[in-house]
């Protein structure tokens, strides 16, 4: 008798626990239908789980040509988001000691262009650029100014077509395409297709088809760790971009990373560029180590 | 019977591998395989990237108009999806950089899935393009009407495909799509290797259309009066067809595709085969008029003429298949498919064209008793010429000698002065559509010839002001030069960048002297705009010239003039590599300039290993050759006067003309030889041998000339030279086988292999015979055969007692009896056989003979005066020394005999004349 009883009571506390443990075992693997309503609810949460205001990275940008010669630089990367959603990029190279000091400036615009300005330190003057930058290198590398921008739900559509598998990952395969006449005018892409993991939504590769539906570049993502500041976001400590067509690669490396933290507006005046200190440095180095606790 | 189906079945199965048969133009037939620049070439290539390109000319006078731009835009958008396409430079893919008032710039000038109708917009941005010096000439011309879509040619992946069907089918696909726009725009076409290689392939399928029945009707019709006869003017048109039927199913089975040289094989054979058949038919003919049946008329004109006919068609063979060392491709090809072609031509004419003359009949030209009129015309003009020859020609013969000399001489000079010439557009005529478009793509824009000129430093140089600064030199004097449609360097796009961050001016187009501002000027510009320029390391800096130069000496001109300017140090101690699928052609001149050398010299060494093994002779062989390399020079200096290059035709027509030529040196020759061996004088078998071979080397040379001459309809430059030079040079051959060779000849004995090998000398001949000491079995024979032979029935007297003799005799053959006296006093002195001499001291001194010698059976002597041994001395002057010195023992053995009969009673004679001649005569006997 006693011993039935015991038995009774081992399989209720074995039930108990594996209904504590289901909804956790079942959390972010999300089961859904083909098609485009799927694609977007996917994306949406992917966005969802991304949403910051601000980032700050210490970057390492190789670019390797077809020959193998490596090209390395340094960059710091400042984002925030300001009006309307929109996102302002300040990029400052660090080294070689022949950039260091160029700085980028790009703003996005409510039409979906680029507003940029330029800083060469040679030249002593700010140069805005205009016309068509999107599909433009990204400094003489492999990813585009359209690659780094994140994903829309506004301006592109998305279709889940079904899963595949990475490594050990299981991924949801979605398709992108532009939607909006002027995201499809200025995009450089016929399509793109994303490998996401279906565990935490990281997005493992992104193959980009061009306008002749060539297999033109590939985009793989490794080594997602939280931020210390935010842990829900996740960033890749690598991305490699392969172009197929050039033979080229281009490896980014994030030495360093936090989002959400405090960045003053003023680093994206393009001015700055101009009356860039070291104390403008110190400021973006002393948020790479940002935390919390210490703000 | 036989023979008959094997050579029908055989060209049955040929005939249905005739479909499989395919066209390859390709320029790599003309390129050298194995070379150092081929491997450049190659690193080069696989660093920067292709220099094949395919250029799309558009021109419209509303060029930048909305509705033309959008269809320019879908025509780039059709282009760039190919997938042999690496990469493609046109008006919205070429990146611009402009200042204007609100700030840089920068992207493709025109977004091809963006064209809007603002009018003004559009032309500010021609405007643009035509302040832009990397958009000037090469996307778009100065007049702004006219744009290039320039499409870099991927390599191709797998060998399943040649070069030629690779470009082939591109060609095909970009024709597709231009022919959905060809309404689009004003003009629009295509340039560049394919379309070149296209138009040539087509214009290898229409030669065949012109070339083959002109060649067939006029070869009928020249037959056909000189036989007088259809079916004889036929069959060697038949016997042609037959054999290019055979040639083109093996090179289909083969795999052997047909390029613009080989093509003209057909046509080939219809001159060379028919005019070489033409002399079987006529000695059948002969026969036939002789009142023998078809069987007995083959077997005779087989025995008269076999050999000859074997030996010329080995010698045509050999001209054309001595091309086959040469180490380009297209002339390679050539050599085996025109050498296989003649060979089975030659197999043919003894197998197959007896066996058929066996089934057809041809009517006898004469009546029985009868000669044509027209037969007897031509044979006194044969008549007149050989007494001319005989009368005139050897009278003087120095002075012959000496014109012949005098007209080569400055043959030899001018002949150092042929340019070699080395290109595929060289091949077409400038009327023709695709050099006229190439012209008019190269005088607008930019032609389609690419060349890469690589300076070689160390990784980084070239982010180096000075180094930089020293790229930007060379290529403004390369612009300079005028020889280049356009150049563009990593200088102009750092110098364009300059320009544009600061100031937007003209004055501003310069490379800075501030390498930081260089190194952030490049973070500007993606890996792959720059890769045809700069290597990744930047220790490579890559020029491209662009050039429509057509013709491959100017082509090499300006590519060693590069090579000297920057090798004087002008812009330092530099390393540098100059390159391209152009130069690659163009530097294969010198193996032209080799095959061609080759060629000659291995027709000329086989031509004179055969005649000399025919005629056991090298002094004969020596003369066939120099009579058929008289018109040679005169060809080298012809085409020295008339500025014609020497280029893959025409580097063919010295061998080629030779090996043909030669057969009438050789006909003339063997029937010299027969003639002598019945008139035993050299001057009236010469007469003869001219008589009988006038018509013939006269109607064949024409016949061939007028042949040859049918190749001046081909569409190809080199194909016409080739057939208006090789009938100048067939009529010269005529010349000197009519004048030069009748002087050789008189100065020559000949005798034939055969000769040799059908002349039958008894051991005991050689063993037992004085005259013959030391020497080998052959040498003998050749020795008999050179010097006179005389045979008589038995009975005949080969000397009277009593007559004077001043001629020594050796038995070779037969029996002789010594006699002397008459009636009841005849007494039997001696019976002489092979080997014994008579009558040496004849030799030297005019004797009476002491007795009748008198032929007991078949007898054959030979017969040797003082003027035979001088001839000897000339014709075989080894030989005849060997004689003298056998001649000298016999008169020495004789004297010791002499002496020897001293020891006597009465050793010596009263002193008188008459004792003095007895004395002697005794001695003799």
């Amino acid at each position: 008798m006693t011993t039935m009883r015991s038995m009774r009571l081992g399989f209720s506390r074995i039930a108990i626990l594996l209904t504590c443990l289901t909804p956790l075992l079942l959390f972010g693997q999300e089961e859904y239908p083909l098609g485009r309503e799927s694609g977007k609810l996917i994306i949406d949460r992917l966005i969802n789980e991304q949403n910051i205001q601000t980032e700050v990275a210490d970057i390492v940008l190789a670019v390797i040509d077809s020959s193998g010669n490596v090209n390395q630089r340094e960059l710091l990367v400042a984002a925030s988001r300001a009006e309307r959603g929109h996102f302002n990029y300040l990029i400052r190279f660090t080294a070689p000691s022949d950039i260091a000091g160029t700085g980028l400036i790009s703003r996005e615009q409510d039409s979906g262009d680029i507003e940029q300005f330029l800083y060469l330190p040679a030249l002593g003057q700010i140069t805005p650029i205009t016309g068509d930058s999107k599909q433009s290198s990204f400094m003489g590398s492999d990813f585009t100014y359209e690659d780094l921008q994140r994903e829309s739900t506004q301006h592109y559509e998305y279709a889940y077509v079904g899963d595949t598998r990475i490594g050990n990952r299981m991924v949801y395969k979605v398709v992108a395409l532009a939607s909006t006449p002027g995201r499809k005018k200025i995009t450089g892409y016929a399509r793109r297709i994303l490998f996401i993991d279906k565990l935490n939504l990281n997005v493992l590769k992104v193959e980009f088809y061009d306008k002749n539906n060539v297999h033109q570049k590939t985009l793989e993502a490794f080594d997602y760790s939280v931020q210390e500041s935010n842990l829900t976001t996740r960033r890749p400590q690598r991305a490699v971009m392969e172009n197929h067509i050039k033979r080229t690669t281009s490896i980014l490396t994030l030495r360093q990373g936090r989002t959400n933290v405090p960045i003053s507006k003023e680093l994206f005046v393009p001015d700055s560029l101009q009356i860039w200190t070291q104390e403008n440095e110190a400021q973006i180095r002393d948020l790479l180590s940002f935390t919390p606790d210490n703000s | 019977m036989p023979i008959i189906g094997l050579v029908l079945a055989l060209t049955f199965w040929a005939s249905t591998q005739v479909a499989n048969l395919e066209i390859e133009v390709s320029s790599d037939a003309l390129l050298s395989k194995d070379s150092g620049l081929i491997r450049e070439y190659e690193i080069i290539r696989s660093q920067f990237g292709s220099d094949q390109v395919v250029g799309i000319y558009i021109r419209d006078d509303s060029l930048f108009a909305p509705e033309t731009l959008r269809s320019l835009a879908e025509l780039n958008r059709k282009l760039n999806r190919m997938g042999k396409i690496q990469r493609v430079e046109s008006l919205f893919s070429v990146p611009s950089i402009h200042r204007s008032e609100i700030g840089l710039e920068t992207g493709p000038l025109l977004k091809q899935d963006a064209i809007p109708d603002d009018q003004t917009y559009l032309d500010s941005r021609r405007a643009m393009a035509l302040e832009n010096p990397l958009f000037v000439r090469r996307v778009i011309s100065r007049d702004g009407n006219a744009t290039m879509i320039t499409l870099f040619i991927k390599e191709r992946e797998s060998e399943a495909l040649t070069q030629g069907q690779y470009f082939s089918h591109l060609h095909q696909e970009v024709e597709q799509v231009l022919e959905e726009h060809v309404d689009d725009f004003d003009a629009l076409f295509q340039v560049g290797s394919p379309a070149v290689q296209h138009s040539i392939a087509q214009f290898i399928v229409d030669d065949q259309k012109v070339l083959l029945p002109i060649a067939a009707v006029l070869l009928v019709v020249l037959i056909g009066i000189s036989m007088q006869s259809i079916p004889g003017a036929i069959i060697p048109i038949l016997n042609a067809v037959l054999a290019s039927s055979l040639v083109l199913g093996l090179m289909a089975g083969l795999g052997v595709p047909l390029n613009m040289l080989n093509s003209i094989v057909p046509a080939m054979l219809l001159i060379i085969g028919a005019t070489e058949d033409v002399h079987f038919l006529s000695e059948y003919r002969d026969a036939i008029n002789e009142g023998l049946d078809r069987r007995q008329a083959v077997k005779q004109t087989g025995v008269k003429i076999g050999l000859t006919l074997v030996l010329t068609g080995i010698t045509t063979t050999l001209g054309f298949a001595s091309t086959a060392v040469a180490d380009l491709d297209i002339l390679r090809e050539f050599g085996i498919t025109a050498g296989l072609a003649m060979f089975i031509r030659l197999l043919l004419s003894i197998a197959f064209l007896p066996a058929l003359l066996r089934f057809i009949r041809i009517k006898p030209s004469r009546k029985p008793g009868g000669k044509q009129r027209a037969t007897r015309g031509l044979q006194r003009y044969s008549d007149s010429y050989a007494s001319f020859a005989l009368n005139t020609l050897l009278d003087h013969k120095v002075m012959i000698i000496g014109i012949m000399a005098v007209i080569t001489i400055p043959s030899l000079f001018l002949g150092r002065t042929i340019h070699v010439g080395n290109d595929l557009t060289g091949f077409l005529q400038d009327r023709s559509p695709i050099i006229q478009h190439l012209n008019q793509a190269g005088r607008e824009l930019s032609g389609s010839k690419v060349i890469f000129l690589t300076i070689h430093n160390e990784p980084g140089s070239f982010k180096e002001p000075a180094n930089l600064h020293m790229l930007a030199a060379i290529r403004n004097r390369l612009e300079e030069s005028g020889r280049f449609d356009s150049v563009t360097a990593l200088s102009d796009h750092i110098s364009l960048l300059n320009q544009e961050f600061k100031s937007g001016e003209a004055a501003d187009f310069q490379i800075p002297d501030d390498p930081a501002l260089i190194a952030q000027y490049l973070l500007f510009l993606s890996p792959g705009s720059l890769q045809p320029y700069v290597s990744g390391d930047f220790g490579k800096a890559n020029i491209v010239l662009r050039s429509s130069i057509d013709d491959s000496r100017e082509f090499s001109q300006v590519y060693q003039q590069i090579r000297y300017r920057l090798g004087t140090g002008e812009f330092g101690d530099l390393n540098f590599s100059l390159t391209g699928k152009s130069i690659l052609v163009a530097e294969a001149v010198d193996e032209i300039v080799k095959s061609q050398v080759a060629s000659l010299g291995v027709v000329i060494v086989m031509l004179l290993l055969i005649v000399a093994t025919l005629f056991v002779s090298w002094r004969a062989s020596l003369l066939a050759v120099l009579a058929n390399l008289f018109p040679v020079v005169i060809l080298f200096g012809v085409m020295g006067l008339l500025k014609i290059p020497l280029n893959v035709g025409t580097c063919m027509v010295a061998a080629i003309t030779v090996g043909i030529a030669v057969d009438d040196t050789l006909h003339l020759m063997v029937r010299y030889n027969r003639e002598l061996k019945s008139t035993k004088d050299e001057l009236k078998a010469l007469h003869s041998a001219l008589a009988a071979e006038f018509q013939p080397v006269m109607t064949t040379s024409l016949g061939l000339a007028i042949g040859f001459l049918v190749l001046s309809f081909s569409s190809f430059i080199p194909i016409r030279q080739f057939g208006l030079l090789s009938a100048m040079v067939i009529m010269l051959a005529v010349v000197a086988d009519l004048i030069l060779t009748p002087v050789l000849l008189s100065t020559t004995r000949l005798i034939t292999i055969w000769d040799m090998i059908g002349l039958k000398v008894r051991n005991a001949l050689l063993e037992r015979s004085p005259l013959f000491e030391g020497m080998k079995p052959w040498q003998a024979k050749k020795l008999i055969l050179t010097a006179t032979i005389q045979e008589y029935q038995r009975g005949d007297y080969i000397i009277h007692q009593g007559e004077e003799g001043s001629t020594m005799y050796v038995v070779i053959d037969g029996k002789l009896s010594v006699e002397r006296g008459k009636g009841q006093t005849r007494s039997h002195l001696a019976v002489l056989t092979v080997g014994d001499a008579l009558g040496e001291v004849a030799l030297v001194s005019k004797s009476k003979r002491t007795a009748d010698v008198i032929a007991k059976t078949h007898t054959k002597v030979l017969a040797l005066d003082w003027d035979s041994l001088l001839s000897l001395q000339r014709f075989a002057p080894y030989l005849s020394s060997r004689l003298f010195l056998n001649l000298s023992r016999i008169m020495g053995d004789r004297m010791v005999s002499s002496l020897g009969q001293l020891d006597t009673a009465a050793p010596f004679l009263p002193k008188s004349e008459e004792s003095l001649g007895r004395g002697q005569k005794n001695v003799e006997e």
